[in-house]
């Protein structure tokens, strides 16, 4: 079971490079596809749900070439787009039984079984009968989360998924999802870098329509190993160590504000060393691309 | 801050390029509507850019100018809903009342800034070429002006409030154009309902946008008043103004009082909500296992799929409660129609018909129609629309199951529509106290056939479906579907297009209904044009599944690939043939109509009727013989709409000089097969096949008082079928067929009513303007004719005339015989004294009813559906027979029949024997009221009495003729109905001719003449000839009009009458004191009210 995706591209009309020659290989379980906003994640997400045409590349499936047979893969397909509607007149109950339908389910009972067995898993049961414009944004999200678990999916999509959930949800559904990906491939599209390190054990990073880099989690987080350093600064000092430093990122702790450098040695006593985490990672990597589109 | 939101506004606004569109739409709008009310509005002096044509244009509104305002207007209101930019956008420190102002001023005068376009249009009319210079009077800069400001602004107002209340109390930018939709229907019906039965004060005032007012007002306008009126600012037109103003400003009030940042971001969110998350409590264990479904994506599933997504999608069309009120509405609009304001286009309230149930649909029609459009365009883009298609996209299902289902659904909701008004016509016949009426047949091809019914609907489906499918953009689906409807109703309703081929989805003869022939021959027009539409909406269901895209669009050139495989070979070969299909129906259809001489555009008639003129004047000069007597044997075959026919006819040459040739002129679709003299057959010597003239050589010339017996063999046969603007093709139907003896003999000379006698289209053709219709009172030649039929003496024959058995043949005469033969029914008539050649043949289904008013036998021959009158006719038959006997002298014939005719001639007809009355006229009127019993006394009685004039006197074919031969026997009818009934009855009568005469004197093509040179038209004799007689009769008293009529004949009788000159015996006798007025009333075309 493997996705592949080799020197996808896609120009919009009005001159945006959304992927540049972006080649992946997906296996089974969660794959995390991190990236900041307008990096190109959900181009990447709708191009391949078959929602949207490339304009080269290749996408392969299990054998099915996405771009030239939509239709084969959308019947192993479960999707959730990051932003989604629902029909305002009907129940959740209703709505998954249609979606089911349509899904390839031709037995009632086994459609009605599957709907009931997924609206207890997101937590909607007991109020699977209520309208769908009646939900709040959260449970909204979980119904999003049930339809694209419905049939029998080899191949899901969420994109930003965790929106909106209450951590207590976020943590079912990140459970769901562990549990699903022991079989299937799962790809999970996020800016979230603590979903990517909770749940997946391969990962990509995008930025501006590339493939910045791919690997486990714990791989990216190694290759900073020794590099990493912190510091405790005035608000003040910002510039100046904007100026000195490879800064990859500032953050409060405490109402003070913290330095995040890379360096390969120990810049100076202030500095203390800090093991390198995924954000450090993914902070780096975009601060690497900017220096270079700067340069 | 008002200002400041103000010019931000109309800043944003007019810089954007959709305001150049605007511009450029309206301008062409203007241009459009000009042209298509000037072709509308006949008067042969009416300038292009006249004031009136302007005022009307501007009240008119139009469809592009509702739907600019439309999106123009909700925009200004929604878009901080649509772009969600409400969030901070309210939350800024601006009084959201002084917001709201700003705002409004800023939407209303951008809408004036746009619209003013209309008015730039109109000033641009002389220049772009649509006419000859002639045609257009200097520009009126000051009427436009003014109707700016009298239509326009209150109605760009109105508009304009309207769509704010809509979106500010629903927040929803459907709320506003289905707002700006009311107002148009309500419009459209006002104007419609006016244009077919009057204009009446509720009309006026019920019209938004003042259209039937300026109606009103054009119609007492002389020609000259038309270049150059300006609109008074008095009596109904102010009133509707001031009312709609007051509405305009109410509604502006109350969205300005509800108006809240709160109320549009939402208000209070609904009961029970914070309460579902606290009732997540139970917790189901499945096994995982056992809930993996099995999947089937196989043909024979999704076409399992079809029928229940179809019913999903049908509910949630049905479900949610604004659909309901929609519905509902539209439901209590139609039974009120049907119960209240039904069918009174004739003569007043009728009996609750079915046809009567059904006909709301031409009015109401179009607002179903659009109601339906925008329902399908909503759910065809309802994933978008809130936002799911990303995932239903993504589904395993093809489009065709999924697109198919909403086209299936939104069918099905038409037809849960369709059968509604079915139910609620049979409601309304029952309330109304008549089951027996209900006509189920009937319901059934008007409400669920494509005669404007459910079948027009899913057509009408199928175009949305394509439109969306292309488009995409679920706006711009409503826009173009509705403004294609109309702007094919427009085109078609001003005249602008006249072919029915090119009006998607409609069917020729929906109008056409009778009582007596049911829709005839368009039955077969429509059932062709429906299948050459259905080939049409099938393509546009197969293109629109083939257009339509899941996920993105980028690229609309993506979607012409051919290679696509949105939709499989087998449907892209299967809409290759269905339009195919649909090129070659049109070919049929040209084939049938046109090619088969069914059909011709006007222009094409009025050339050819210039070039007869043209070429064939020289006729006029030559002498002719005039038919002296006809032994003629006919027969019917109405399944056919065939008659062959044989004549035996003397003619005699009257002139003065010998008669070598004998020149016909046949009319459509008759074919000659034999013309012999002493059974040899006379050589054709030429023929002119567009005009239908032949010419015949006479072995030996007809000497001068020399008569010709003559042998005649002839064919008529329609074939093929009729599309709009053709007539019903009335002499041979399937049933009721009623034509006059010319449509089957031939006219012999030049032919006077193949000219144009409009002098708009003789000067267009190059040809002289006319003086008169009619020959003027000292013609010669004229005033030896019988103006009731120019082509022959008074004269005697015999008719055998036979139909096919179910039908009874009837023919001018007395019966001397009946008899079946072969399965068809036969009677012979007698003529036994000379009279005028205006015979009309008759074949119908007919129940009988038989009396006798002293020697005379009178039966009334009927539809058997309509007995409701039939002893008010009778009754009628009678009195008039009497008051002949005993006012004027012996009754001409011994028996006389009454016969129920279709509507689609004349309303009545006398001719030897026979008085015919259209079904319109009375047979199924309700006749509790008095208006309509004294109209159908009236008019009954006064076809007896044409019977005994016509007889007894030799009316000259000269102007005037139908002052004798219509309006006197009309005025001395009213004698009778006052002898009847009372005066009253008698000022009913005259006040509804005095109302016909106001309303139809301004649609005159030509000039009106004086009544003493009348020449011809309804309006002129019936209408102000009766009551101009009447007005007379009172002068003088009716027993001195009376003797002066009958000594003034008795000195004529064997000369040819004039209505001038028994005017002048008349004029003798009244008393100075009034003498001038009466002048006034016939010898000038001062208006009635004198």
């Amino acid at each position: 079971m493997k996705l592949s995706i080799n020197n996808l591209s896609k120009t919009y009309p009005n001159g945006v490079q959304a992927l540049k020659e972006v080649s992946l290989t997906i296996g089974k379980g969660m794959y995390g596809l991190l990236g900041q906003n307008g990096a190109g994640k959900s181009t990447l997400m709708r191009t391949i749900a078959t929602l949207q045409d490339a304009d080269q590349g290749t996408i392969s499936f299990n054998g099915i070439d996405v771009l030239k047979q939509p239709e084969e893969l959308r019947k192993v397909l479960g999707y959730l787009p990051q932003d989604f509607g629902v029909y305002p007149n009907v129940s959740a109950e209703e709505l998954l039984l249609h979606i089911g339908e349509m899904k390839g389910i031709t037995q009632q009972n086994e459609c009605q079984d599957q709907v009931k067995f997924i609206l207890n898993k997101v937590n909607l049961y007991d109020v699977r009968k209520k309208r769908l414009d009646s939900y709040s944004g959260g449970m909204k999200q979980r119904f999003g989360i049930a339809q694209a678990l419905l049939g029998d999916p080899q191949l899901i999509i969420v994109d930003e998924p965790t929106a909106g959930l209450d951590p207590m949800e976020r943590n079912r559904f990140y459970n769901l999802l562990s549990e699903l990906g022991e079989n299937i491939v799962v790809i999970l599209s996020t800016h979230i870098v603590e979903d990517v390190s909770t749940l997946c054990n391969d990962m990509a990073i995008i930025g501006q329509g590339k493939v910045l880099l791919t690997g486990s989690p714990d791989e990216v987080q190694a290759s900073l190993m020794g590099k990493v350093w912190e510091k405790q600064i005035e608000k003040s000092e910002l510039n100046e160590h904007y100026e000195k430093y490879d800064v990859i990122s500032n953050h409060f702790h405490m109402g003070k504000m913290m330095v995040t450098i890379v360096a390969e040695e120990m810049p100076n006593g202030a500095f203390i060393k800090k093991t390198p985490t995924l954000e450090d990672a993914y902070f780096n990597l975009i601060h690497n691309q900017q220096k270079t589109v700067l340069l | 801050m008002i200002f400041r939101v103000f010019r931000y506004e109309l800043k944003q606004r007019v810089l954007h390029w959709s305001t150049l569109l605007f511009y450029a739409l309206l301008i062409f709008q203007s241009l459009w509507y000009t042209q298509g009310f000037f072709n509308f509005y006949s008067g042969e002096d009416l300038l292009m850019n006249a004031p009136i044509v302007n005022y009307i244009n501007l009240a008119g509104g139009g469809i592009f100018m509702i739907i600019i305002i439309a999106i123009s207007t909700g925009t200004a209101f929604y878009k901080d809903i649509q772009y969600k930019t409400i969030e901070w956008v309210y939350t800024q420190p601006i009084n959201e009342k002084q917001f709201f102002w700003g705002r409004f001023l800023s939407t209303y005068f951008y809408n004036l800034l746009i619209t003013f376009g209309l008015v730039i249009g109109m000033l641009l009319v002389p220049y772009v070429g649509i006419a000859e210079a002639y045609r257009f009077g200097p520009a009126p800069v000051g009427q436009l002006l003014h109707g700016f400001a009298l239509l326009i602004m209150p109605n760009v107002f109105l508009l304009t409030s309207m769509i704010i209340t809509a979106v500010v109390f629903t927040r929803k930018m459907a709320a506003g154009y289905l707002a700006a939709l009311l107002l148009l229907v309500l419009f459209l019906i006002m104007q419609i309902t006016s244009s077919e039965s009057g204009i009446s004060l509720p009309l006026i005032m019920m019209d938004p946008f003042g259209f039937v007012a300026v109606e009103e007002i054009n119609d007492g306008l002389s020609g000259l008043e038309k270049n150059t009126v300006y609109l008074p600012h008095t009596g109904n037109f102010m009133a509707n103004r001031l009312l709609w103003l007051g509405i305009s400003v109410t509604l502006l009030i109350v969205s300005w009082s509800k108006f809240s940042y709160k109320g549009l971001f939402g208000g209070t969110k609904k009961k029970g909500k914070s309460n579902i998350a606290a009732q997540i409590t139970t917790k189901i264990e499945i096994n995982l296992n056992a809930v993996k479904p099995n999947l089937s994506f196989k043909t024979n599933d999704f076409l399992k799929k079809l029928w229940s997504i179809s019913l999903l999608e049908f509910k949630n069309v049905v479900r949610p409660v604004s659909f309901k009120i929609i519905s509902g509405l539209i439901l209590f609009i139609v039974v009120v129609q049907n119960l209240l304001w039904n069918a009174s286009y004739y003569i007043g309230p009728t009996f609750p018909l079915t046809y009567t149930m059904t006909s709301f649909r031409l009015t109401f029609g179009v607002f179903t129609i659009i109601l339906i459009m925008i329902w399908s365009g909503e759910l065809f883009f309802k994933d978008k629309t809130v936002n799911i298609d990303q995932i239903t996209d993504a589904l395993p299902v093809p489009v065709w199951v999924t697109q198919l289902s909403r086209f299936i659904a939104m069918s099905g909701v038409a037809l849960v529509l369709s059968i509604g008004f079915i139910v609620l016509g049979i409601i309304s016949q029952l309330l109304k106290g008549d089951i027996s009426l209900v006509e189920m047949d009937l319901y059934a091809y008007d409400l669920l056939s494509y005669n404007w019914g459910w079948l027009t609907f899913v057509l009408e489906i199928a175009l949305v479906f394509f439109i969306a499918g292309v488009t995409a953009n679920r706006y711009l689906t409503h826009v173009l579907s509705v403004g294609t409807l109309f702007g094919f109703l427009f085109a078609f309703e001003l005249g602008l297009a006249e072919q029915l081929r090119f009006y998607y989805a409609a069917v020729p003869g929906l109008e056409e209904y009778s009582e007596i022939s049911g829709y005839g021959i368009w039955t077969i027009s429509a059932a062709w044009f429906f299948f050459m539409w259905a080939m049409l909406a099938t393509a546009f269901v197969l293109l629109g599944i083939y257009f339509w895209k899941r996920g993105t669009t980028q690229n609309w050139f993506n979607k012409l690939k051919f290679t696509s495989n949105q939709l499989s070979w087998g449907g892209k070969v299967a809409a290759l043939c269905a339009l195919l299909l649909f090129f070659a129906m049109q070919s049929f259809v040209v084939l049938n109509t046109t090619e088969k001489g069914n059909f011709t555009l006007s222009t094409e008639e009025e050339r050819t009727a210039a070039a007869y003129e043209t070429d064939f004047g020289y006729l006029k000069d030559l002498p002719h013989p005039k038919y002296a007597a006809v032994d003629l044997t006919f027969d019917f075959y109405p399944s056919d709409r065939k008659a062959s026919y044989t004549a035996t006819i003397d003619l005699v040459n009257t002139s003065s000089s010998p008669v070598d040739t004998l020149y016909f002129v046949t009319n459509d679709q008759v074919d000659i097969r034999d013309v012999s003299v002493s059974s040899k057959p006379l050589p054709l010597s030429w023929e002119a096949e567009e005009h239908h003239q032949k010419a015949y050589a006479l072995r030996s010339s007809l000497l001068p008082g020399d008569t010709l017996s003559l042998f005649l063999k002839a064919v008529k046969d329609y074939q093929g079928f009729v599309q709009s603007g053709a007539t019903p093709q009335p002499d041979l139907m399937f049933n009721g067929s009623f034509g006059h003896i010319l449509e089957f003999l031939p006219s012999l000379g030049y032919k006077y009513e193949n000219e144009l006698d409009e002098n708009r289209e003789r000067v267009s053709q190059g040809l002289p303007r006319l003086t008169s219709r009619m020959a003027e009172i000292g013609d010669e030649k004229a005033l030896q004719e019988d103006a009731l039929a120019p082509d022959a003496l008074k004269l005697k024959g015999t008719i055998t005339v036979g139909t096919r058995a179910g039908q009874i043949p009837i023919a001018p005469g007395k019966l001397i015989r009946e008899w079946e033969q072969d399965g068809r029914n036969y009677r012979k008539y007698q003529i036994e004294e000379p009279n005028s050649f205006n015979w009309y043949l008759t074949s119908s289904d007919y129940a009988t009813r038989e009396g006798k008013v002293g020697e005379v036998k009178t039966s009334i021959l009927y539809s058997a559906k309509h007995p409701f009158n039939l002893e008010l006719y009778e009754e009628a038959l009678h009195d008039g027979i009497q008051f002949v006997q005993n006012e004027l002298g012996d009754y001409p014939f011994d028996e006389v029949r009454l016969l129920e005719i279709p509507h689609y001639q004349d309303a009545f007809y006398a001719f030897p024997n026979t008085v015919a009355i259209s079904e319109k006229e009375g047979w199924y009127a309700d006749t509790k009221g008095m208006q309509e019993k004294a109209y159908i006394y009236h008019s009954t009685v006064a076809q007896i009495v044409k019977h005994w004039v016509h007889r007894n006197t030799n009316i000259a074919n000269v102007q005037g003729a139908e002052m004798l031969s219509v309006a006197l026997p009309e005025t001395l009818a009213l004698q009778a109905l006052e002898s009847k009934f009372d005066r009253e009855a008698v000022q009913l009568i005259i006040q509804k001719k005095e109302g016909f005469y106001a309303k139809e004197k301004n649609n005159e093509p030509n000039k009106e003449p004086a009544l003493i040179y009348a020449d011809g038209l309804e309006y002129i004799e019936s209408g102000k000839g009766t009551v101009a007689l009447y007005r007379l009769m009172e002068a003088i008293g009716y027993e001195v009009f009376l003797s002066s009529f009958i000594r003034w004949m008795d000195e004529n009788v064997s000369k040819p009458s004039r209505f001038v000159d028994l005017y002048q015996r008349w004029l003798e006798k009244v008393p100075e004191i009034e003498k001038l007025k009466v002048q006034k009333l016939f010898e000038t075309t001062e208006p009635l009210t004198l």
